[in-house]
């Protein structure tokens, strides 16, 4: 029994291992193949229509980045660091970190141009089963085509000459790449976007639904903008042998005389043609432009923005770097961080009347029980991103949702003013049209109000530099804008002198405010407040309101943040607009209210977020020279800073042909 | 060697058993016998003799007699002897017995699992070396491979952290791969099994082979290459039930403290530090003075010396780190059965309380196993465990280690230090000092606040199925399935500042599960002949199926309601991210492999394995993996039989090779996931391809090995070596590859060049002393590895690549050069007062035969600033030295020289003695911990007491910078001593992160790793309780480290990667302990 059991399982051993065996060997190829099955791969993504509109949108959030929003948006007349870490030093261009320089702006630009190459390779190759499925994929390549142009121009503007790439990764041979001369990549992503021009809707056909995407207009916009920084100037040095000479590095415009003429025409008819199709036009109220950003509506005069939603969004922290700033934490507004402040001298650029300014440079922060806290000149931050126009909170404290505006209508018809104004020798018709567009605006249309704009070459650029700062300051332009005149060392160091003007209270400053009275109110989301309001104070107002010795030493104390501010009780007229400081210049007929109110010198420390002191030796408080104006800018220098240099472990290290091509200045 | 320590337990009783006897019966009457025992040549001390079936017995004395009595001439008297065959014998008509003992040669028949199989020690062919179960299971330690830290020539075991639970990293041979792992093979009773000598519990195991050359890993094929270590768990013996108890409990406390600055010194380092930044407001806002008194900065030093010289510090360390830890193991096991059924049962309870609050590890498993024979010829075995474990507190600390050294030590005139160690200070001081990167958070709080847990449930079921097909010829089918579900919580109470960030004020937190599971089938055909008798083969013909499937679930929940039950009821929050992914990879393998041994004196193994592997595209899935091995046996010639102190003299050689598949899955394909871009008001889900680019070209990475081995055993065992020389070569190395970030990726799994490994390995085994009641034996091994890189095929021209960590510190990949190789700056102290002139306006200028930083302003350069060593010569325009990052070069090596174990164990009568040192030499370790710990890091933070020892710009008689030089000389008598540290101002800024010299130190070390103190109790007493065995001991764990490594501990390594080896990321400080602990047997 026990025998024939065991003679029986026998077989039955043989036949099974030998089943297993055949089964196994036979089918195992086709077993091991195990593709992913939650990732696609380059043989599924343009599967469809669809599926490639996935991968070309996939390409957008690499367009903008937290450094174009931080670090290398500041260190302008714009905008200035508050720390005194790594950000302070790019600030003040000191770019001398042996390793650690900046890279993600980099890293990133080349991501969106790797998958826009992808998208441009395989694109072509769809097959479109009707004439709309071929717009549809015509506009796709000319989305990709603009992506990759506009990721290039971000390269450019701060790298200079940069490794060069047209064709998807995959397809290279080798990963290793050297600069390639800019004018090269500039005449690249100028053929770029003049074909994806043709090949991309009106914004108005409805294909694409919000400026979140590259439309005809916002490509002819880019188009203008990459002309002009081709034609202009930057820091250049004879590539041809490496290491490079560092003798050979200066300030020039591309050799070519008549390409730099095509260029500007190009800029000029590209403007032009936005202007003439008439579908993008200025809003009325300035601070709309970006309550929309916030609120995630759109408009005729925003054309080309960064998309941000939500928690799985790429981190580039619009308005919490450079936002209003918050003490503590508050429920309704969460933290805001900003480690940034306008420069002081930017809120004075503005002429009397224009709406741009409490929009471009916010005069409070907002504290922990939601009190809106007047900030001093020093401590004023931008306004552009502002957490408190928003609904709610966002996504979380640095995901606010905030789209960060890529391209406005003002920006292409200052470019068109410039680009004329370069072609002829001094503004045009057209040009000063354009210009007169933006100016109308800021002033609520009225022309009065507007000055003179100026008809000679000179004074137009001159016109044109400021009004740039003006209308777009603080949108991650300047600092590019001043390096394609070819300017920026002269004019931050004339910048830095204004500075010191402004602390002196001398020359255009002389007469500026040094109290101003406000009274707290409180901050609400979709906020209607866009300044606090505030009262001037003359000496002689302060004098009368008899302040004790030690009083008056407070509000006189500019170097200390717990110091520089008094709260006193005024009388506001119950008929409304008068107030009264003291109880004594109440005439008798007249009913008040009483209210606390809070004077502050706006040249101290009593601010949410502020860096250093605003005043010097000879000014009432002060104990010792200004450190903060001293080191604006320290490492500023001619015919070096204008470009950066490469990030040496994440970016020379892993690319033997960068070997040896680092900024010769570095 | 399980027989061999029972054989000794049972001596041990005897000889209990007899000193019973000689005192108690010793009057009684009788037949006296009398003898001598020798093992043909010497005499034998302490030979043990019983008389059979009574509790009657001797032993010898020093020159090998004896004498007993013995009721009659029937009893049989047994003699027993460690390293003796047991030998018995009737007492019959003689009077004096004269006794020859044969050698025990169960060492040398001691059967080793090799792949597939088990073969007979001396019948190895390839390098492979065993521990046993009972060697590491009363080590008082939680996990095998704790305990086989040092114990095995070639294996080095490195715990990542102190960390209760923390990660174990083990690398055979060093790694012959340098692909993000160096993971060794893991097989389990056949099975493969991830971490395997993590999941085992240390009390289920029997035995632990590591194979380390080709020609033995080779059976493993695709999956060898870094070592295969194989591990069998107990099985149950028939016979009489036997339960045993093992069991101890741990007390931990931190083994060292960091030496950070005191009060006086931390607060001239913020008085300097502020005043170097212009922020002098910030400093008088929190230590006081009135900055618009004239005597403020006059006054400064002095003002600090009376407020702050007699004020006491907060010891953050000891309040972080502070506790004693305790852990509690214990281990039950029943085994037993009948000739046809075996049966074990084993539970297992570990629970770790780490020196930090809320910081643990428990585990629970239980394992089974039953073998059965079905009818003759036909054998059945099935195990199972079920473990679950969870870990407390997230394992790495890094995090935590830098806020509780950063903390201020003091409120300065704010806040009392009660109030700094209960409330979160550092959101307020962020605040209050406008320095919104203000990053050191109460770390006591937060550890409050947050709780972190890994909850890992794992079962494994095998069964297999063996079949005497005819004689000599088994066949044996086997299955297994695994599964393992790993749960991550992590909640934060809503108190952080992150909770506020997150909109989260009562709470968030997220839940990430993963789950897994593999299955594998293995069918083999085992057939065994020999001809002539001299002529033995054993041939293997297998195949093998192993397939594995991981899915994930994560899920973040933000802005929970009041009075919300956490992740228990995530309703009351509102989901935030989730994410998915789900994977899955497999092999398909055929091998096979031929024994031949003639007259036990030649012995050949030859091998080959074919894998088929889902993780390469097709085409490149195959891989074929032949090794050949032979040994000569010398000691069984003719020749030799003279020498008879010889007992084994063998000469191995093997050649081989072995693969390597250790990469993510579907690398060969550049994997678009989900993307999201704000578009139209909403979330666009979009395709983007991660960071790596797939690789369509990727093969097999390929060890091809050499080994040549000697193993030696003289005077009856007393003497064991064994020898082994090696040569790996690994070719088509895999490697995630930066690439440059202008392609659009970071990295490609590449296929990258060939290294080497190139080795000596000593193990010797000595018994030291042998006598009756004392023995003392010395385990030793060391072992020498000297890498190589050979050849890079990268797509350029350059012979080396350059590594970071972290972009903390750089390494250099280079061809003819070895691995781990640091690369940086020197570091060449700091800027004297004599590098300088002064000038007539009281500035000073640098001299101009002294090298700056390039690119930086040269009239900058100050006093007490950070020098490198201008390695390359270079000039700016004006002809100034300058040096930059074309100066780095290569500052050190993570790899060692030679690393190590020294063993020795003393038995005394029941006492028993272990002290176990370890050693490593020759290796320098990157101290990040000094790198992040050392100033100027931000304003209020402290620092590590050696800043206190920096070079001063601020001048005490008046509070503000000097720029005398001679005054600064003053002020720093000791400028050119070269321990002193640069000055804090912002010119050193990167100092404290520059890849430089300065932060490598000696990383050698010997560490008294554990003094065991043992009794194992009487038999009499032990036998009335009915308890064959009872052992206390206690255990003294980290007695101490000589090193010259500053920081917590030179055993270190944040990263598996081969690349960037000896890196201290500020783990979680290891712990010395006191253990007492049980071995109890039933």
């Amino acid at each position: 029994m026990k025998i024939d059991n065991f003679n029986h399982m026998k077989k039955i051993q043989n036949i099974l291992s030998l089943l297993a065996f055949l089964v196994l060997f036979t089918s195992c190829e086709e077993w091991l193949d195990m593709p992913s099955e939650s990732k696609a791969d380059s043989s599924s993504i343009f599967a469809s229509i669809n599926r490639a509109e996935m991968t070309v949108v996939g390409a957008y959030p690499f367009l903008h980045t937290q450094e174009l929003g931080y670090q290398l948006l500041m260190g302008t007349d714009e905008a200035s660091s508050t720390e005194s870490n790594s950000k302070y030093v790019m600030s003040n261009y000191d770019y001398t970190n042996l390793t650690g320089m900046l890279n993600s702006t980099y890293t990133t630009m080349y991501k969106a141009i790797e998958y826009a190459n992808v998208c441009i390779a395989n694109l072509p190759a769809m097959q479109a089963s009707s004439e709309g499925e071929q717009k549809k994929i015509d506009a796709l390549l000319g989305e990709s085509l603009a992506i990759r142009a506009y990721a290039y121009w971000n390269l450019v503007r701060f790298f200079g000459d940069v490794p060069f790439s047209l064709k998807p990764t995959a397809e290279l041979t080798t990963f290793s790449s050297s600069r390639v001369s800019r004018d090269t990549i500039w005449d690249q992503c100028v053929s770029d976007l003049q074909q994806a021009v043709e090949l991309l809707p009106w914004k108005s056909e409805g294909v694409v639904a919000t400026g979140e995407r590259f439309t005809k207009n916002s490509a002819y916009g880019i188009l203008s903008r990459v002309a002009l920084y081709a034609a202009g100037y930057s820091l250049r040095w004879d590539l041809s042998t490496v290491p490079y000479n560092k003798s050979s590095v200066k300030i020039a415009k591309r050799d070519d005389q008549a390409r730099v003429r095509e260029l500007l025409q190009i800029a000029a008819d590209a403007s032009a043609a936005v202007i003439a199709r008439n579908e993008n036009h200025l809003l009325s109220d300035y601070d709309q432009v970006f309550r929309d950003l916030a609120l995630k509506q759109y408009n005729d005069e925003s054309m080309l923005e960064y998309g941000w939603y939500g928690p799985n969004s790429v981190d580039v922290r619009t308005g919490y770097t450079n936002g209003i700033p918050t003490s503590g934490t508050s429920v309704t507004f969460g933290k805001g961080g900003p480690q940034m402040i306008t420069m002081p001298t930017l809120y004075f650029e503005f002429d009397e009347g224009d709406q741009r300014r409490d929009v471009a440079v916010c005069n409070f922060g907002i504290l922990a029980n939601d009190d809106l806290q007047m900030s001093t000149y020093i401590g004023t931050c931008i306004g552009k991103y502002r957490i408190d126009w928003m609904k709610d909170r966002g996504a979380s404290d640095s995901k606010r949702n905030i789209n960060f505006p890529l391209l406005r209508y003002s920006d292409v018809l200052l470019m068109h003013a410039e680009a004329l104004n370069e072609l002829n020798n001094g503004p045009t018709t057209d040009a000063i049209n354009a210009f007169r567009t933006v100016r109308l605006r800021a002033f609520g249309n009225d022309a009065s109000k507007i000055g003179t704009i100026p008809s000679g070459y000179e004074g137009f650029k001159e016109a044109i530099i400021k009004e740039r700062k003006l209308e777009l300051s603080n949108e991650s332009l300047r600092k590019t804008d001043l390096t394609r005149w070819g300017i920026l060392y002269e004019h931050l160091t004339a910048e830095k002198e204004k500075l010191y003007q402004l602390a002196r209270r001398e020359g255009a400053y002389a007469d500026v405010d040094v109290y101003r009275a406000y009274k707290m109110v409180k901050g609400v989301l979709q906020n209607p407040v866009i300044a606090v309001p505030s009262i001037s104070m003359s000496d002689a107002d302060i004098a009368s309101l008899n302040l004790t010795a030690s009083e008056t030493t407070t509000l006189n104390t500019l170097n200390s943040s717990s110091k520089g501010y008094l709260q006193k009780t005024f009388y506001e007229s119950k008929s409304g607009g008068k107030v009264y400081f003291t109880e004594g210049d109440i005439p008798a007929d007249v009913e008040v209210t009483a209210v606390p109110y809070t004077i502050l010198n706006m040249f101290g420390s009593h601010s949410v977020k502020q860096k250093g002191g605003l005043s010097v030796e000879d000014v009432t408080g002060l104990a010792s020279k200004n450190e903060w104006i001293e080191q604006m800018f320290y490492a500023l220098e001619k015919n070096k800073v204008e470009i950066l240099p490469f990030n040496t472990t994440s970016i020379i290290d892993v690319n033997p042909g960068l070997a040896g091509q680092q900024h010769p200045c570095y | 060697m399980k027989n061999r320590k029972r054989s000794l337990n049972t001596m041990m009783l005897m000889t209990w058993a007899f000193m019973i006897v000689c005192g108690t019966l010793s009057a009684q009457n009788g037949i006296t016998v009398t003898g001598n025992v020798t093992d043909g040549t010497e005499t034998l001390p302490g030979v043990s003799i019983l008389v059979d079936g009574t509790t009657l017995g001797t032993i010898t004395d020093i020159d090998g007699n004896f004498t007993l009595n013995v009721p009659n001439e029937k009893n049989e008297l047994i003699f027993t002897y460690m390293g003796y065959v047991t030998q018995r014998r009737v007492v019959g008509r003689q009077r004096h017995l004269s006794i020859i003992l044969k050698s025990d040669e169960l060492l040398l028949d001691e059967l080793v699992v090799i792949g597939y199989g088990t073969a007979r020690k001396k019948d190895l062919t390839g390098a492979t070396s065993s521990i046993s179960g009972s060697d590491i299971s009363q080590i008082p330690v939680t996990t095998a491979a704790q305990a086989i830290t040092g114990k095995v020539a070639g294996v080095n075991v490195i715990t990542q952290s102190g960390a209760p639970g923390a990660d174990i990293q083990i690398t055979v041979r060093g790694g012959t791969s340098i692909t993000q792992g160096t993971e060794p093979l893991y097989i389990v009773d056949g099975f493969q099994m991830e971490n395997g000598l993590r999941h085992v519990d240390i009390n289920d195991i029997e035995s632990i082979d590591v194979m380390k050359d080709a020609s033995a890993t080779a059976i493993y094929g695709a999956r060898g290459s870094n070592g295969v270590i194989l591990i069998t768990t107990k099985s149950g013996r028939s016979g009489k039930t036997e339960v045993s108890y093992n069991g101890f409990v741990s007390f931990d406390h931190l083994g060292k403290k960091l030496d950070l600055m005191g009060v006086e010194d931390y607060v001239k380092y913020q008085y300097e530090f502020q005043s170097l930044r212009g922020n002098i407001n910030a400093y008088a806002n929190f230590f006081g003075g009135d900055i618009n008194t004239p005597d403020f900065y006059t006054g400064a030093y002095g003002r600090i010396a009376d407020e702050y010289g007699n004020r006491a510090a907060i010891d953050w360390q000891d309040l972080v780190f502070g506790n004693t830890g305790v852990t509690n193991n214990h281990n039950i096991n029943v085994s037993g059965g009948s000739e046809k059924t075996k049966y074990i049962l084993s539970y297992n309870y570990t629970g770790e309380d780490g020196i930090m609050e809320r910081h643990g590890y428990q585990k629970n498993s239980i394992r089974s196993k039953i073998n059965h024979e079905l009818w003759k010829g036909v054998r059945l075995d099935f195990s199972s465990s079920l473990q679950s474990s969870k870990i407390e507190g997230g394992g790495s600390l890094g995090g935590k280690l830098k806020q509780t050294i950063l903390q201020p030590i003091t409120g300065g005139e704010r806040w009392t230090n009660e109030e700094m160690v209960s409330s979160d200070i550092g959101t307020v001081i962020g605040d209050i000092m406008n320095d919104a990167n203000y990053d050191a958070q109460n770390p006591i709080l937060d550890n409050l606040a947050i709780t972190n847990e890994k909850f890992t449930r794992l079962v494994n079921v095998n069964a297999g199925l063996e079949v005497d097909l005819m004689k000599d010829l088994t066949f044996r089918t086997a299955g297994s399935y695994m599964w393992q579900q790993v749960r991550q919580d992590y909640w934060d109470d809503g108190s952080t500042k992150q909770a506020k960030a997150n909109k989260s004020p009562y709470g968030y937190g997220s839940r990430d599960n993963n789950e897994r599971f593999s299955w594998q089938i293995t069918n083999t055909l085992n057939y065994g002949f020999n001809l002539n008798e001299l002529h033995n083969f054993t041939l293997l013909l297998g195949q093998e199926t192993y397939y594995m499937e991981s899915m994930k679930l994560d899920n973040e929940y933000r802005s929970f309601s009041d009075g919300n039950f956490g992740l228990n009821d995530v309703s009351m929050g509102s989901p935030y991210t989730w994410n998915s992914g789900k994977e899955s990879s497999g092999i398909v393998s055929g091998f096979g492999r031929l024994f031949y041994n003639y007259d036990d004196r030649y012995l050949f193994t030859g091998t080959l394995r074919a894998d088929g592997s889902s993780k390469f595209a097709k085409g490149n899935q195959w891989g074929y993996f032949p090794s050949a091995s032979a040994a000569w046996r010398i000691s069984e010639e003719s020749f030799m039989e003279s020498l008879s102190y010889l007992e084994n003299l063998k000469l191995r050689a093997g050649y081989g090779t072995a693969g390597n598949n250790n990469i993510d899955n579907n690398m060969y394909a550049t994997n678009y996931g989900s993307g999201h871009y704000g578009y139209n008001g909403g979330d666009f889900i979009t395709y983007v391809p991660g960071s790596t680019l797939g690789n369509p070209a990727l093969k097999w990475e390929k060890t091809t090995t050499a080994n040549i081995g000697l193993d030696l055993t003289l005077f009856k065992s007393r003497f064991n070596l064994s020898f082994d020389l090696y040569n790996n070569e690994s070719d088509n190395l895999l490697i995630s590859n930066k690439i440059p970030s202008s392609t659009g990726y970071t990295s490609q799994i590449q296929n990258l060049g060939s290294i080497r490994n190139r080795g000596v390995e000593i193990i010797m085994n000595t018994v030291n002393v042998r006598t009756k009641d004392f023995s003392w034996m010395t385990d030793f091994n060391i072992s020498f590895n000297r890498s190589k890189v050979l050849a890079l095929y990268g797509d350029s021209e350059q012979n080396y690549f350059i590594q970071d960590y972290n972009s903390r510190m750089g390494y250099k990949v280079e061809v003819g050069s070895p691995l781990g190789q640091y690369y940086g700056l020197i570091y060449d102290g700091i800027y004297t007062t004599a590098d300088f002139t002064q000038n007539g306006d009281g500035t000073y200028t640098l001299n101009a035969d002294v090298p700056y930083l390039k690119g930086s302003a040269r009239a900058g350069v100050k006093p007490g600033d950070v020098k490198y060593v201008d390695v390359a010569g270079e000039k700016d325009a004006n002809g100034f030295p300058v040096f930059s990052v074309n100066d780095r070069t290569v500052i050190g090596n993570g790899q060692p020289k030679f690393t190590g174990g020294l063993n020795n164990t003393f038995t005394y009568k029941g006492f028993d003695l272990t002290l176990f040192m370890n050693f490593v030499y020759g290796n320098e370790v990157f101290n990040m911990s000094t790198q992040r710990f050392i100033g100027p890091y931000m304003a209020n933070q402290n620092s590590v007491a050696k800043m206190a020892n920096r070079f001063m710009l601020i001048d005490p008689l008046t509070g503000k910078e000097a720029t005398d030089l001679a005054r600064l000389a003053a002020m720093n008598p000791d400028q050119h001593d070269s321990s002193m540290l640069w000055n804090i101002s912002q010119n050193n800024k990167t100092a404290i992160s520059d890849h430089s010299s300065y932060y490598l130190e000696d990383g050698s070390y010997l560490r008294l790793n554990t003094l065991t103190f043992g009794y194992t109790l009487p038999g009499q007493l032990v036998q009335k309780a009915k308890i064959s065995n009872i052992r206390l001991y206690c255990t003294l764990n980290n007695i101490h480290t000589f090193t010259r490594y500053s920081g917590y501990d030179p055993e270190v390594s944040a990263s598996g990667s081969a690349l960037t080896p000896g890196i201290d990321d500020s783990a979680y400080p290891r712990s010395k302990s006191w253990v007492v602990g049980v071995n109890l047997t039933f």
